[in-house]
């Protein structure tokens, strides 16, 4: 290429095309730019690497971060939400708020500053409003509050008595959170008004998320994704966000929320890409380095071979007035340059005739070479591809069986004889239908040739037929095979016994949908179910029942027969559930003994009721169990799909708590759900929340019943019952609370409250000179379970300084009946420390005598069910001759509870009974009334 | 709505439905309207119960004798409060506008009634008063005056308790007061009177609220600050918490108590039970039917148990709002011949013209002036205090 301007304008070298030249031209750059990329490649190879981990690291640990600051925010959301509702409905069931509807003057001076008091969780800025029962607000702490008149959801919570909660999107755009309860009249008992809280959610939010850092964004969605609250930065694209879920409970809030954090993915990363650029730059200044040191090293080391070089193009130029070159030193350089001047000599001597020869050499033998390669390398090829195809076919797992043209059998593998049980002596020469069972159709068998001819292949499941007769599930594929010329020559069918792998997959299927108890539904899939069938309910618009159902005292039974008969009356209860309805209603367990029941398509509620009478009916006749005859029954709840929830959820839920209504009234009936199980169960939940402040503010006391000797009329002891003097609703009796309180666990502090109280009352009296002998204190069930129980009361008898022999505690059988062997123990401690133990309403659970002999027990108190129908109720007369006897025969004392006429004490001192307590002798008394009645009896 | 309530919104159909179903000429006639709202569905309240009797008994006296107008026959229209004055304002709209409605009688809230005086006189309105007692129901500065009352009223109340007390030898004097309207208007006669009645040392004043659960605290915080007498006004329930409260307190802690006749309003005895027994209580009246010696009386008193199927006159409830409806039923009677029409302004100006009045409770000259449109006067107004079976006993002149 000549450089020079010529007729052609030649194109100018390009960079890439210098470079290269220059790249060629020298070791030395050669070297240099060896060292130049070598740099490169290392410095971008480290740091890339490190880049990208500790970018992952820094996204990672920053989402990690950022959920766990969405959870917290949520939870702060949650607890700020859920107060606020429970703070409504205190304050909506405040007769101040009643009373208020009496007299606007009234109102104004009273109620105004009462509900201006109030103050939200966490600083959350809430109106209260008080409307009347048109809708119109009169009173409040908005300056200028909403009318609600005529708003149908207001006069839903007025007339219908339902609370209402919804999050509604103001003009402005912001989101208010909307809450009402319907606020009762104290004088009528009527509903007036409502109480409404509104609160916008941007506030709650963002003061929920207070705590976050400014830069970081923060969104609150909908369950449809829709946002109703957006703070913080959250233009950029480039986000990194995490998403937490806000659930209240339902009975509070029908809302399911989300809390999304958002950080600026730049931002989070700017301190690793500020790293990043500095390493970048550390390494372009350090390039020029590299190229400079590696340059020097480079010429250095080609001194001598750039001469020779420059020599041998010379030579190949046909210039050789320089050679013989100069010969210096003695190193390799040196001697290089020496043999460079013999051989230069030599080589333009033999270099024609050499190039001939080898080259026509070289020619001749490349030809014979590859030929023979070819041949042996093709023979090879054949003769493998043929072994292992054979090879492949015989030991494949798979049945296969190839046909010729005319669909002929031509071969099968071993594993064809395995599945199918044919030899193939057998099958060679038939066709493949020969495998047909009566289920395929020859149909089926002309659409698969046909789609094999057409389209090469065809793949699919059929039960095919064995030698032996069975059926089997075949996954089968049939293809043709095609010769060079694409013609068909034949067909191979590979198949596989899938039988045992479909049986599989539908037991795990079954497994999962179902209780393997009982065999039916789980929870899982009634819930499914439940869902289909609203559908269709919608769709048709009819209705449908969901039943709650579980068995009373189940416990007992399982606790005294042991988990096996449980189990076995279980499987008896469902089969008679299923029974007691159509074939078309799902009857589910939901574990335990919680059973439930789906009744689709019904046409009324009466319906539900029917079917829960008949499901009564059927459980009441006997179940053999174990060689017992056992007797159950149950409590059925029922929600009704459209009236009691809008899905399967709502509606379980509610059936659930109607069940809990059918319990409390006794068992063995059936309840339907309504809106005050609702308000019940808020009305528990407030009442939770009223007892742990009950705690704190020591609003518990205790009273005292006497007990007397029968015979000689003396005071016993007396028994410390507990009260609750509620600020608003006045003394509240156990029997309203100690459920709640045992649910809660507070029965823990308040059992010990009362243990304590009950001691240091009597070391008073004592002081006072007016103590009866002995102080009875019921324990509960949790207490009775507290591993350091002992402890607890030994340390309380310390403390008080009263001696164990003047307490006694009493149980009832079924706290000790739960656990009779660390019962025994538990008891047999407290005896040694000289506390006595009475077993309270005895005969009405399930005792075996065998254990309660074996109790170290002192006291056996008759229950006053039984007490109320002596001497009249044969049946209790009976029963309480037979405690009496039983009491005597184990060497106990018997106390009956509940004396209130001088028949019943008469029939008890008769039967032999030591000692008594009931109204008839003297109610429970306040503490001083006792010391009165101590100094009245030493009197008399 | 309660049945109660549905009950309360009938119609009663007068002329047939009490007395027996007797059929008068008149009944052909297009009848005369009065109206009746007031706290019936008010769970301890027997006062709309006697104010409905007391009309009952007029309105079939006055339709026998041919009804008014020349033979059209009285009727009765009950409408519900539930003492809820929103629910008072909208029945009175209701009321107002109905063809021939010329009156309409109120219960014993006086707050029902305060916050619908603008209403009242708008829609021209007669509101004949048996019972609230709020001064400031009549005194209330409209002109013409649409309401009348035959009633006792507080600034009449609050002197004769005063006096009752200071013979009973007691000048220290503490009073327990409802913070409502009501309560602002004895708090204002009472205020009036102290002025004046320079004997008595007031020790203090407790405000308390419907249904508040401390008003026995308050009661006994006036006697720690030294009360020799307690003045009370309120009503039924929460005169039944005081006296309950009472009863728990030693014998020698408790001092008297004078009441304002809101408690009368119900059955104090059903309320407070055996507790009632234990308070040195006393309390305002204007009427009983025992030992009452007018000539109507007798057929009154008759007339009221049958109607409410009682044994005896002790068991009359609420007895002066029997005999104020009465009166005031017989006193529009005659204002509304005396008018010879319907039209309620008319029949305004005809009740300050009705004169001699020979009434239950007393004869009336003229029962209302346009000056005056109070029917009773302080000298009406008489001690009573509980019997054993819960009737209100007048207490002789100069006793204690």
């Amino acid at each position: 290429m000549s450089l020079s301007p010529g007729r052609y304008a030649w194109p100018a070298i390009g960079p890439v095309q210098r470079f290269f030249r220059w790249l060629e031209s020298s070791i030395s750059h050669r070297i240099t730019a060896a060292a130049l990329v070598l740099t490169l490649a290392v410095s971008l190879a480290i740091g890339s690497v490190s880049f990208l981990m500790s970018r992952g690291l820094i996204e990672n640990r920053i989402s990690q971060e950022l959920a766990s600051e969405a959870e917290l925010a949520g939870r702060q959301m949650e607890f700020a939400l859920n107060t606020l509702v429970v703070d409504l409905s205190g304050l909506a069931s405040n007769a101040m708020l009643g009373n208020s509807f009496a007299d606007s003057l009234g109102r104004d001076a009273y109620l105004a500053p009462f509900l201006r008091d109030y103050s939200a969780p966490i600083g959350v800025d809430t109106t209260l409003t008080l409307y009347d029962f048109l809708g119109r607000p009169i009173a409040g702490t908005a300056e200028k509050p909403r009318s609600y008149e005529r708003a149908p959801w207001l006069a839903q919570v007025i007339d219908g008595g339902r609370a209402h909660s919804e999050i509604v999107r103001g003009a402005d755009g912001r989101h208010r959170l909307v809450m009402a309860r319907p606020v009762v009249y104290p004088s009528t008992g009527l509903i007036e008004g409502a109480l409404v809280m509104e609160t916008h959610l941007d506030d709650a939010f963002i003061k929920a998320t207070s705590f976050l850092k400014s830069d970081l964004g923060r969104c609150l969605k909908d369950e449809r994704g829709e946002t109703l609250v957006q703070a913080g930065p959250l233009q950029h694209d480039d986000l990194v966000t995490v998403t937490h879920p806000i659930e209240f409970s339902s009975l509070l809030l029908p809302y399911q929320l989300r809390i999304e954090i958002s950080g600026e993915r730049a931002r989070i990363l700017a301190p690793l890409y500020r790293t990043a650029y500095a390493y970048a730059g550390f390494a372009i200044f350090i390039l020029p380095v590299v190229v400079w040191s590696s340059r020097k090293i480079g010429e250095r080391l080609t001194v001598g071979l750039s001469q020779l070089s420059a020599a041998a193009g010379s030579v190949s130029a046909g210039n050789n007035e320089d050679i013989p070159l100069p010969v210096s030193g003695r190193d390799e350089v040196a001697r290089l340059t020496a043999a460079f001047n013999t051989m230069i000599g030599k080589i333009r001597e033999s270099h024609r005739e050499l190039e001939r020869r080898v080259v026509e050499r070289t020619v001749k033998l490349h030809a014979i070479n590859s030929a023979l390669e070819r041949e042996i390398l093709g023979r090879r090829r054949t003769e493998e591809q043929l072994r292992v195809a054979a090879n492949a076919i015989e030991s494949a797992a798979e049945g296969i069986i190839i046909c010729d043209l005319d669909q002929k059998i031509v071969s099968v593998n071993r594993a064809f004889t395995a599945i199918t049980g044919y030899q193939p002596e057998d099958v060679l020469g038939q066709t493949p239908e020969i495998l047909c069972s009566e289920e395929q159709t020859p149909a089926g068998l002309i659409d698969t040739a046909r789609t094999v001819r057409a389209q090469g292949h065809w793949k699919g499941e059929l039960w095919s037929r064995k030698k032996s007769g069975e059926n089997y599930l075949e996954e089968r594929s049939v293809s043709s095979i095609q010769d060079g010329r694409g013609t068909i020559t034949n067909f191979v069918i590979v198949f596989s016994d899938i039988t045992k792998h479909k049986k599989d997959e539908q037991h795990l299927a079954f497994l999962a949908h179902h209780d393997l108890l009982t065999h039916l539904p789980n929870r899982t899939f009634f819930q499914q179910k439940c869902e289909e069938a609203l559908q269709r309910a919608v769709r048709h618009k009819a209705q449908c029942a969901v039943m709650f159902i579980d068995l009373d005292h189940f416990k007992i039974i399982n606790d005294s027969l042991g988990h096996a008969a449980g189990d076995e009356l279980l499987r008896g209860v469902a089969g008679r559930l299923q029974k007691s309805v159509r074939k078309t209603d799902t009857v589910a367990r939901f574990g335990g003994d919680e059973f439930a029941v789906l009744l689709d398509d019904i046409r009324e509620a009466e319906d539900a009721a029917f079917v829960a009478g008949k499901i009564l009916e059927r459980l009441s006749a006997s179940f053999l169990v174990s060689g017992h005859e056992i007797y159950v029954s149950a409590s059925l709840g029922i929600s009704c799909f459209p009236l009691d929830g809008q899905d399967a959820l709502a509606l379980i839920k509610n059936s659930d708590a109607a069940m809990y209504v059918a319990k409390d009234h006794g068992g063995n009936n059936y309840r339907f759900f309504s809106a005050e199980m609702h308000s019940m169960a808020l009305e528990a939940l407030m009442m939770a929340s009223s007892l742990r402040l009950a705690i704190e503010r020591s609003e518990f006391f205790l009273d005292y019943q006497p007990r007397f000797d029968l015979r000689s009329g003396r005071t016993t002891g007396v028994e410390a019952l507990v009260r609750w003097r509620h600020p608003d609703r006045g003394t509240v009796m156990p029997g309203q609370f100690i459920g709640i309180a045992e649910k809660t666990g507070l029965i823990e502090r308040l059992g010990e409250w009362v243990v304590e109280s009950a001691c240091a009352q009597m070391m008073a009296w004592r002081a006072a000179g007016t103590a009866p002998p002995r102080m009875a204190v019921n324990l509960s069930a949790r207490q009775f379970k507290q591993p350091d129980l002992i402890e607890r009361i030994s340390s309380i008898l310390k403390a008080t300084g009263l001696e164990a022999g003047a307490l006694e505690l009493e149980l009832t059988e079924s706290m000790v009946m739960q656990d009779p062997q660390r019962a025994a123990v538990t008891l047999e401690r407290l005896k040694q420390m000289g506390v006595s133990i009475a077993i309270d309403d005895f005969g009405t659970g399930y005792s075996s005598l065998n254990y309660l002999k074996r109790f170290p027990i002192d006291y056996i108190k008759i229950d006053q069910s039984f007490v109320r129908g002596v001497p009249m109720d044969a049946e209790d007369a009976g029963i309480t001759r037979a405690i009496i006897a039983i009491g005597k025969t184990l060497g106990l004392k018997l106390i009956a509870e509940g004396i209130e006429t001088t028949e019943q004490l008469k029939f008890l001192e008769d039967a032999g009974c030591d000692e008594g307590q009931g109204f008839l002798i003297s109610r429970p008394l306040a503490p001083e009334k006792i010391g009165e009645f101590m100094q009245c009896e030493s009197r008399s | 709505m309660s049945t109660r309530a549905l009950l309360a919104h009938f119609v009663f159909l007068v002329g047939l439905l009490p007395l027996g179903g007797m059929a008068y000429a008149s009944d052909t006639k297009a009848p005369v309207y009065i109206g009746l709202d007031a706290e019936f569905s008010h769970r301890t309240s027997t006062s709309p119960l006697a104010i409905r009797t007391g009309i009952l008994i007029a309105i079939e006296e006055i339709n026998r004798r041919g009804g008014v107008l020349g033979g059209r026959p009285l009727r009765l229209v009950e409408r519900d409060n539930r003492a809820v004055p929103t629910r008072a304002a909208e029945n009175l709209k209701e009321l107002a506008a109905m063809r021939d409605l010329v009156a309409v009688l109120c219960g014993k809230f006086s707050p029902t009634v305060f916050e619908s005086l603008a209403l009242i006189h708008e829609h021209k309105l007669i509101l004949l008063n048996p019972w609230a007692a709020a001064d400031g129901l009549v005194d209330n500065g409209y002109s013409p005056n649409y309401v009348f009352r035959l009633s006792l009223r507080d600034s009449w109340a609050v002197p004769v308790m005063l006096e009752y007390a200071y013979r009973r030898g007691a000048a220290r004097i503490g009073v327990v007061l409802p913070n409502t309207r009501w309560g602002e208007s004895n708090d204002l006669a009472l205020d009036k009177y102290l002025a004046r009645a320079k004997q008595f040392t007031l020790v203090g004043k407790r405000w308390f609220n419907y249904g508040d659960k401390t008003i026995g605290a308050k009661y006994r915080s006036l006697i720690n600050d030294g009360a020799e007498m307690a003045v009370f006004v309120g009503n039924e329930g929460d005169g039944a918490a005081l006296v309950r409260d009472l009863a728990t307190m030693p014998k020698d802690r408790r001092v008297s108590i004078i009441s304002h006749w809101g408690i009368t309003g119900g059955n104090l005895l059903d309320l407070a039970g055996g507790a009632l027994g234990e308070a040195d209580l006393s309390v305002v009246q204007t009427y009983t039917f025992l030992g009452a010696a007018r000539p109507k009386a007798k057929q009154v008193s008759q007339a009221a148990q049958r109607l409410l199927g009682l044994a005896s006159a002790r068991e009359i409830p609420s007895p002066v709002g029997v005999a104020h409806a009465y009166d005031l039923i017989h006193i529009l009677s005659r204002a509304i011949d005396l008018a010879g029409t319907t039209d309620r302004a008319a029949i305004r100006d005809a009740l300050e013209r009705v004169k001699d009045y020979d009434g239950l409770i007393k004869f009336y000259k003229q029962p209302f002036t346009p000056e005056r449109h109070e029917a009773l006067e302080i000298g009406d107004v008489f001690i009573a205090r509980y019997a054993a079976d819960g009737a209100l006993e007048k207490i002789k002149q100069g006793s204690k």
